[in-house]
């Protein structure tokens, strides 16, 4: 059942790796269609310090021993980062239309959702967490730059884009459907050398959006959008490709709860005269730690995210592309790829991917391009071979394409 | 091609209805304060009053009432309801004038008093509602007076005028008298009498009226008095012969939160004081005083018991009362009162009589009570705490609520600093609601605090205990009962308790937890 839902995460189709068959190879005759139908997504989990089989565990279940505990310590960093991203996409794409008259250019719609999920986390935390603090007496565990992002939304939106080059923008309206982040901007527990006092310092801001609505298609937030990948021909020997994703804001609702606190709570048990003369009665614990949030509307930028990339050709059945990607977001660095693509026939295209960077470390991938005869184009591929297979890797991606053309008779 | 498509759809569809297999669980190790406190004299014996001598001795003393006399066995007022109804002193009917007399009376009212003979009273509080009712056709005139019930020495009266009323439709009028501060002469009309309330009516047909009005013999007039929650400030007459049994127990709350085991004291005074605030002689005699625990009980032996003692009366100075007092001094050297507290007496049992106005009305009717002084009888206890502690148990039960907490086991460390003279062993059991009980810690001890050589603590004791606890028992714990705390302590010989003493604790989990998530 596991590989099942691994599949199903991956099985989807990265913006990076788009198309690359329909815009380099030869075979062209899916510009002569009269309506394009592409239903893709992309996913990933990844971390540059927790592995797959410490992942594996965490969403799929299972203990999770000493030792993997300290496997996973053993290559961190003062902060660490975790990411998900889960995306699906349809386009359709009116291919035998025109623009205002205008027959190179077209009119497209489209309709997607997205899941993110980032964070980011100290050394301290990740042990604190998951073997208490026991190693912790008379010492502080720092936990600051700690960051938690988790959000839902939808979008519906319609454009333009450009038969030749495929280039082209929509526009959408985004419907928030969750939106949740959490920052410990600064943050350090301490505990005393017999153990019998704790004392938490905390500098923190939140936001939560409104649950009582929350759902598929009908969440607490509105917004916008602009989505849009111009492809210049570099004229016979390739493209650059410019694409930006998720350009826009959604206003959560004033439901949505926005707090910044700070303070230090301090524990040393329960006072034992409150015990002796509360009617025999164990009082119950009340957290000193307050979290003070106050309802009100507010806008939050989309996770959004640039890519360029260079593909050349490399004789008359092979290119190379190199590129990057950049997500103002809480746990991606910028990521760098490049890759070598080999067309088997006019209808296969096969590649292989380095990336470095983004939610992880440098990993290699493989992917396959395939026309089944001149209607349906599938595209299938993974940023990270090992990590697809190992569970030493530090996590999985994969991305699916499909393309289904429909002609006139 | 279909195939393929169909393939990746059914992978899809497989891995959105995907469903986790076991928890996700890990294991971490936390160190994680429960308790603290501090515990001093004024924590373990409550209610009492602790103070020290000249020479830095702790004394506990406790003052307690030892018989309660309620004032109201000597005067009680119940509420009372009287009601007079007037008719006209002739047969027929008869016009009569403006002016002209219907109704003239004057009689007594028998208040709701017990046995006493009460001739006059001072009401603290109360109520007197009054309801008039005429079935004269015509308006009257009607004053009614209370010449025995003055207030600022102005006596109570009633003046209204009725309107007309008939016998299917008398005229009614009501309304509340406030009797606060009312002083009542209960000699009735002659003067002689007790318990009596003398008033005065009378009706004239108004001078308001237009005319004659017709007077016939069925018509009448009705008065209704009813005396509400009246409490009295003052009473003089006689008291009566009242002789009652004394049978009760009194709780020594200082010691009541002790489970068991004896002390060895070495001296202690126990006053007995008795104070007749009340005009009235007394007999009273103690017949049995027994420090009771449990099963066990130890009787005072000194001469107060089964003696007579007659307190005479109270003298009344007018601004002042000048009481009756007698004093009993019972101590080591007198009794074996000694050997009494050594038991720890939960409470004391005591019996006897009390008998009021032994020789009769000596006073000729002339007893008197004030309730907010009545008579007292108190005892005044007074231990030094130079004392042998020979295994005096303290027990206290905590309440537990079922409560959801992972999969744990691990060690309970006590941390604690003992500044008393005493050792003090320390047992914790868990009581679960099916009765069951888990012995968590069996008598671990805390040792004394070192002592000087007058026998007072000098060092404190630092002790740390650690008490395993498995899963198993924490699994029960979880689903709620009861914690049971016995402490004992124990002296080595006597010691001396200067009232600075303290026991500092601090309970901490060093805890294996399993976290876990479906």
């Amino acid at each position: 059942m596991r590989i099942f839902l691994i599949i199903g995460i991956c099985l989807t189709s990265v913006g990076l790796n788009a198309q690359k068959l329909l815009l380099m190879g030869a075979d062209s005759s899916f510009r002569s269609a009269a309506v394009m139908i592409t239903l893709d997504g992309d996913g990933e989990i990844r971390s540059n310090t927790i592995q797959n089989a410490f992942m594996d565990k965490l969403v799929f279940g299972g203990h999770i021993d000493r030792g993997l505990i300290d496997a996973q310590e053993k290559h961190m960093n003062d902060v660490n980062m975790l990411g998900g991203n889960f995306r699906g996409n349809l386009t359709m794409r009116l291919m035998s239309d025109s623009l205002f008259r205008n027959p190179n250019w077209s009119w497209q719609v489209t309709m997607g959702s997205r899941t993110l999920l980032e964070t980011t986390f100290s050394k301290d935390l990740f042990h604190l967490a998951f073997t208490g603090n026991a190693d912790f007496l008379d010492e502080y565990a720092f936990l600051s730059s700690t960051g938690l992002l988790l959000t839902n939304y939808q979008k519906l939106g319609a454009g333009i884009f450009h038969k030749e080059s495929l280039s082209g923008f929509t526009v959408s309206v985004v419907n928030g459907q969750s939106y949740d982040a959490f920052n410990l901007e600064l943050g350090k527990l301490f505990t005393s050398a017999e153990g019998d006092s704790l004392a938490f310092s905390y500098l923190t801001s939140s936001t939560r959006s409104d649950t009582s609505v929350s759902g598929l298609g009908s969440g607490p937030g509105i917004g916008v959008a602009f989505d849009g990948v111009l492809n210049f021909k570099q004229g016979e020997s390739g493209y650059i490709q410019l694409a930006l994703h998720d350009f826009g804001f959604v206003s959560w609702n004033n439901a949505t709860l926005v707090g910044n606190n700070e303070g230090t709570m301090n524990w040393t048990g329960l006072e034992l005269t409150d015990i002796l003369n509360d009617d025999s009665t164990l009082p119950s614990f009340t957290d000193s730690l307050t979290i003070n949030e106050k309802p009100g509307s507010t806008k939050r930028w989309l996770p959004g995210s640039f890519d360029a990339r260079i593909m050349r050709k490399i004789g008359q059945s092979a290119f190379y592309e190199i590129g990057f990607a950049i997500r103002p977001v809480i746990a991606y660095n910028p990521m760098l790829f490049a890759g070598y693509h080999h067309n088997f026939n006019e209808k296969t295209l096969v590649g292989a991917t380095g990336t470095y960077g983004g939610y992880g470390r440098l990993r290699f991938g493989l992917s396959v391009e395939h026309l089944f005869g001149k209607s349906v184009y599938l595209a299938i591929g993974t940023s990270d071979v090992y990590g697809a297979a190992s569970g030493k890797g530090y996590g999985r991606d994969a991305y699916l394409k499909v393309n289904y053309s429909i002609f006139r008779k | 091609m279909k195939s393929t498509s169909t393939i990746v759809f059914i992978a899809l569809l497989l891995a959105l209805g995907c469903k986790r297999e076991e928890p996700t669980s890990w294991d971490i190790d936390a160190r994680v304060p429960l308790l603290r406190g501090s515990l001093g004299w004024e924590d373990l014996i409550t209610d009492s009053l602790l103070s020290t001598d000249e020479n830095g001795l702790l004394h506990l003393q406790y003052v307690t009432s030892l018989i309660n006399l309620n004032p109201d066995t000597l005067v009680a007022l119940s509420d009372t309801t009287i009601k007079r109804g007037f008719v006209p002193p002739f047969s027929g009917t008869i016009p009569i004038p403006p002016g002209q007399s219907v109704f003239s009376q004057q009689q007594n009212m028998v208040l709701g008093i017990n046995t006493a003979q009460i001739k006059e009273l001072i009401i603290e509080s109360g109520t007197m509602q009054y309801e008039l009712m005429s079935k004269v056709n015509g308006p009257l005139d009607l004053f009614y007076g209370i010449p025995g019930a003055t207030i600022g020495g102005t006596p109570f009266s009633l003046s209204t005028t009725t309107g007309p009323g008939t016998v299917a439709n008398p005229y009614f009028e009501s309304g509340t008298i406030d009797l606060s501060g009312y002083t009542f002469d209960l000699t009735g009309t002659t003067g002689g009498s007790s318990n009596r309330l003398a008033f005065s009516l009378q009706a004239d047909i108004s001078s308001t009226a237009a005319g004659n009005i017709s007077v016939s013999a069925n018509d009448s007039l009705t008065v209704r008095l009813r005396f509400t929650d009246l409490k009295v400030a003052y009473a003089r007459g006689y008291f009566g012969n009242i002789l009652s049994d004394i049978n009760q127990q009194i709780d020594i709350a200082p010691l009541s939160a002790i489970a068991g085991g004896n002390l060895n004291l070495q001296e202690l005074s126990f006053d007995l004081e008795i104070e007749n605030y009340v005009g009235a002689d007394i007999q009273l005699k103690i017949d049995a005083l027994k420090g009771v625990r449990g099963n066990n009980f130890v009787s005072l032996n000194h001469q107060v018991i089964g003696s007579t003692i007659n307190i005479t009366r109270a003298i009344d100075l007018g601004n002042s009362i000048q009481e009756s007092t007698h004093a009993y001094q019972i101590n080591q050297n007198n009794s074996n009162v000694v050997e009494l507290f050594n038991l720890l007496p939960e409470a004391l049992d005591i019996a006897g009589s009390i008998e009021l106005n032994p020789l009769g009305d000596v006073s000729g009717g002339n007893d008197f009570i004030y309730p907010a002084q009545p008579i007292k009888a108190a005892i005044n206890l007074d231990i030094p705490l130079c004392v042998g502690v020979n295994g005096v148990v303290f027990l206290d039960t905590l309440e537990t609520q079922p409560i959801d907490i992972p999969s744990t086991s691990g060690t309970l460390f006590l941390l604690a600093e003992n500044g008393f003279p005493m050792s003090v062993s320390l047992s914790f059991s868990f009581l679960t609601t099916n009765g069951e009980e888990i012995v968590l810690a069996s008598n671990q001890s805390i040792f004394s605090a070192e002592t000087d050589v007058f026998g007072y603590s000098q060092t404190p004791t630092t002790i740390n205990l650690g008490i395993n606890l498995t899963n198993e028992q924490i699994e029960s714990i979880k689903e709620g009962g009861q914690i049971i705390i016995k402490a004992t302590a124990n002296s080595s010989g006597i010691v001396k308790f200067n009232g600075s003493e303290r026991l500092d604790i601090r309970i901490l989990a060093a805890a294996r937890t399993e976290i876990s998530y479906e």
